[in-house]
């Protein structure tokens, strides 16, 4: 905890720590003393006066009024000396007016209310059923950062409470000590910022189709991530660590880069997002507004990083700034998200070919697999309906989704290998068997992270909601049954599409059918009707293919 | 393609020169410095101060700076930003980020020069090797402005043109990992395409037909040795 005092005292140079002579016993020498008005009206005469002024934490304090030049009691000069060296001074323990308590209650206020406003909306407004994970994580982190500010503000307001009845002060020093001393504060500001940097991650992989892609986010992601918070838990414990202690002082400084710098590399990738659809920005009439502010929250932290090495006063409040950058950052492009997506799946409903389909997803015969797998599974179903004509139709349906879910194509023990057939444990050589359990171990990792990935933030799910629980349940199963709720596996449906057809070519056809015989130009008329009656119909010939719709 | 892996080194050749500068400021040299500040010349291994008779007096060499240095005149050394001394230790990510700057340099000059440019597994590694470069040539630029705020010379916003530069490889990077992978399925589709058709020659299928048709075939003259037989050409497919 002692540690946790200094959390940005690393910012803090030599000069930082100043000395004020009224703080210390000064000799004035004899005179009279004049008692106050209250106490009686004497006054006596003395020898070795010793006075210091009022003092707090060796900061002194003054009363405004005294400070006056036309004030009858005014403070002595020495006093008056240390006001001016006290107001100059530029971070916390100082008297500039930027560390004045209406500014600093200001600011946290501010704050506190910008959170719990987007934790509402969060809450409220933003939903997304197809990223239900990382959305129910998101409205934890930020119930979480709005509980803490809550929870800080009424501390803050009962230390200042009780310091102005104890001393007759409030000082802003008290509260800028009550963010490394408090620790609620530290704990749940940390789980509030890990949680906000795994939404992140998942805004990032939402940013992303290809699947090769999302697992690498994912993994690069997820590591930065914990790498950054498990070196920020480090320094709190670095005191009880004997020897070494100056490399240590150096990891918070580091770690605080690193956060700057992850949250950088996060506002460039969803800045060159942003860039990527410009042509949707003013598709809808908030659209504009809400892209600019997206672009502006996400150049918060940044922004704010060279604000703090600019002015100290951002740094050592930068806790609740943090906390509420990462807030808006997270919340308004999650909410910018949903709508660019709504826009983007108009679009592809409105498309022939709908969702881009990348070559990741053909290669490996990934289709044909999937294809043989359903085969194979049916073909089981078969054999055991033969064998065990008395079963029920449940046992044989549990047998059947067990089967597709556990039959691999790609495995190799399964793969040339007939049912039927009798097969002897073949001695395999070291080399393959450790070849074989490192693919293994990698198709479980993989397999996993897709589970995470497709789970969390995944593709969109078009389909509707119902609150029939019977109905989830025969739509679970049937997913299941058809391999759905694997990761890279999309249902198509069928889908009207209608060409415009080309006038010119229509003319030129009726230009070489007028010049044939009599009997066909009766047939002719017949096609000019049913032309007629296309173009009636808007001029249009009516064709059948794949439209898409992703699930 | 060639044009994009082309652009890549280029951008990769300036940034590598770009970090170089900082690492040959005072006191390695005494005409360049990471920030001037009162008098003072800080450089990535040292610091140095200029004396009376404007000659400078360096610290030795050493990453990060150390507090009890004191200058001719007996000041203690302050940084810019007033942070404490021992911060400068950080100044070490310059030449790491230097090596790995370096070493994406070389394995793009492979991947251009050497046929494992078509590779989507070198691309991926490469494209994955630019990320942790990225991280560091920003860290380079952070732990400067952390340092010398505004007070910062050249060299050390070089830090910054570098950092936006790698970026920029970064983007490309990613992108021609895309590009080839979609080029190396194209080419096994086209591969697939070439093997699914197979050519027959009419002569085949009438011999083909011979054994179970005989008696019509026994009624046709056979003349497919004299003449040059057409060639069918189909795509067989599973129903």
């Amino acid at each position: 905890m002692a540690s946790l005092v200094s959390n940005n005292l690393w910012r803090h140079g030599s000069e930082g720590s100043n000395t004020y002579g009224s703080c210390h016993p000064m000799k004035l020498g004899s005179g009279v003393l004049v008692e106050l008005p209250f106490f009686g009206d004497s006054a006596l005469f003395a020898d070795d006066i010793t006075f210091r002024s009022y003092c707090c934490e060796t900061v002194p304090v003054y009363i405004s009024t005294a400070l006056k030049t036309t004030s009858p009691y005014r403070y002595l000069d020495e006093v008056i000396k240390d006001w001016q060296t006290f107001i100059q001074v530029g971070d916390y323990v100082g008297g500039s007016s930027q560390y004045a308590i209406y500014a600093v209650i200001l600011c946290i206020t501010s704050n506190f209310v910008i959170t719990v406003f987007l934790t509402v909306i969060c809450c409220i407004n933003i939903s997304g059923r197809a990223y239900k994970r990382i959305l129910q994580l998101l409205r934890i982190a930020s119930f979480i950062a709005s509980l803490n500010l809550t929870i800080f503000i009424v501390k803050v307001l009962r230390k200042l409470e009780n310091e102005h009845n104890q001393y007759g002060i409030v000082r802003a020093h008290s509260i800028i000590h009550l963010f490394s001393d408090d620790m609620t504060f530290v704990v749940l500001d940390f789980f509030a910022t890990l949680m906000f940097q795994f939404c992140q991650v998942g805004i990032v992989i939402r940013l992303f189709q290809r699947a090769q892609e999302k697992r690498i986010i994912f993994f690069v992601g997820v590591v930065l991530v914990m790498t950054a918070n498990i070196l920020w838990v480090i320094p709190p414990f670095s005191n009880h660590v004997k020897g070494h202690k100056k490399n240590w002082q150096i990891l918070r400084p580091f770690v605080y880069l690193f956060r700057i710098a992850i949250a950088t590399s996060y506002a460039s990738i969803v800045i060159y997002h942003i860039w990527q659809k410009k042509k949707l920005w003013f598709k809808l009439n908030q659209m504009g507004l809400l892209t600019l502010l997206t672009f502006i929250v996400l150049l918060l932290l940044p922004g704010f990083f060279l604000a703090d090495v600019a002015n100290l006063w951002i740094s050592d409040l930068g806790d609740v700034f943090n906390t509420t950058c990462y807030v808006t950052s997270t919340v308004i492009t999650w909410e910018w998200l949903d709508r660019l997506n709504v826009l983007e799946r108009k679009e592809e409903a409105q498309s022939i070919l709908g969702r881009p389909i990348f070559e990741e997803e053909q290669q490996d015969y990934r289709f044909a697999k999937y294809a043989l797998r359903v085969q194979n599974a049916l073909t089981r179903r078969e054999s055991h309906e033969t064998l065990n004509r008395n079963d029920t139709s449940n046992s044989s349906e549990i047998c059947d989704l067990q089967t597709i879910s556990r039959y691999d194509p790609e495995d190799q023990v399964s793969e040339g290998r007939s049912i039927d057939q009798i097969h002897f444990n073949d001695k395999k050589t070291y080399k393959e068997l450790a070849f074989k359990k490192l693919s293994s171990a990698r198709d479980k990792i993989l397999y996993f992270t897709d589970q995470i990935v497709q789970k969390s933030v995944g593709h969109n799910n078009n389909s509707s909601s119902s609150k029939n629980e019977d109905t989830k349940r025969r739509k679970a199963m049937v997913r299941k049954r058809l391999g759905l709720d694997r990761p890279g596996v999309y249902i198509y449906s069928t889908k009207e599409v209608v060409f415009n057809s080309d006038q010119d070519y229509e003319d030129e056809d009726e230009d070489e059918d007028e010049d044939e015989d009599e009997d066909q130009d009766e047939d002719q008329d017949e096609d000019e009707d049913e032309d007629d009656n296309q173009d009636n119909d808007g001029n249009s010939t009516t064709l059948t293919s794949n439209g898409t719709s992703h699930c | 393609m060639v044009c994009m892996i082309h652009i890549v080194v280029f951008l990769l050749s300036i940034t590598t020169v770009f970090e170089v500068f900082p690492l040959i400021t005072v006191p390695v040299t005494k005409h360049l410095s990471l920030s001037s500040f009162k008098n003072h010349y800080y450089g990535l291994f040292g610091w140095c101060v200029r004396g009376k008779n404007q000659e400078l007096m360096c610290t030795r060499k050493k990453i990060g700076y150390d507090s009890t240095d004191v200058d001719s005149s007996g000041h203690v050394l302050s940084l810019p930003s007033n942070s404490k001394v021992v911060v400068s230790n950080l100044l070490v990510v310059h030449p790491i980020s230097l090596a790995f700057t370096s070493t994406l340099l070389v394995l793009t000059v492979i991947i251009m020069v050497t046929p494992l440019g078509d590779s989507p597994e070198m691309l991926l590694f490469t494209a994955l090797f630019s990320l942790p470069t990225f991280m560091l040539c920003l860290l380079c630029f952070l732990v400067d402005i952390l340092l010398f705020i505004s007070k910062l010379d050249w060299p050390g916003w070089l830090m910054l043109a570098a950092t936006i530069s790698v970026a920029l490889c970064c983007s490309m990077l990613w992108v021609m990992r895309r590009v080839v992978s979609v080029k190396k399925y194209e080419s096994q589709q086209s591969t697939a395409h070439v093997r699914s058709i197979e050519q027959y020659p009419i002569s085949d299928i009438c011999y083909s037909k011979q054994g179970t048709n005989s008696s019509e075939l026994e009624s046709t003259p056979m003349h497919t040795d004299s003449l040059l037989a057409p060639e069918v050409t189909y795509r067989g497919f599973i129903d």
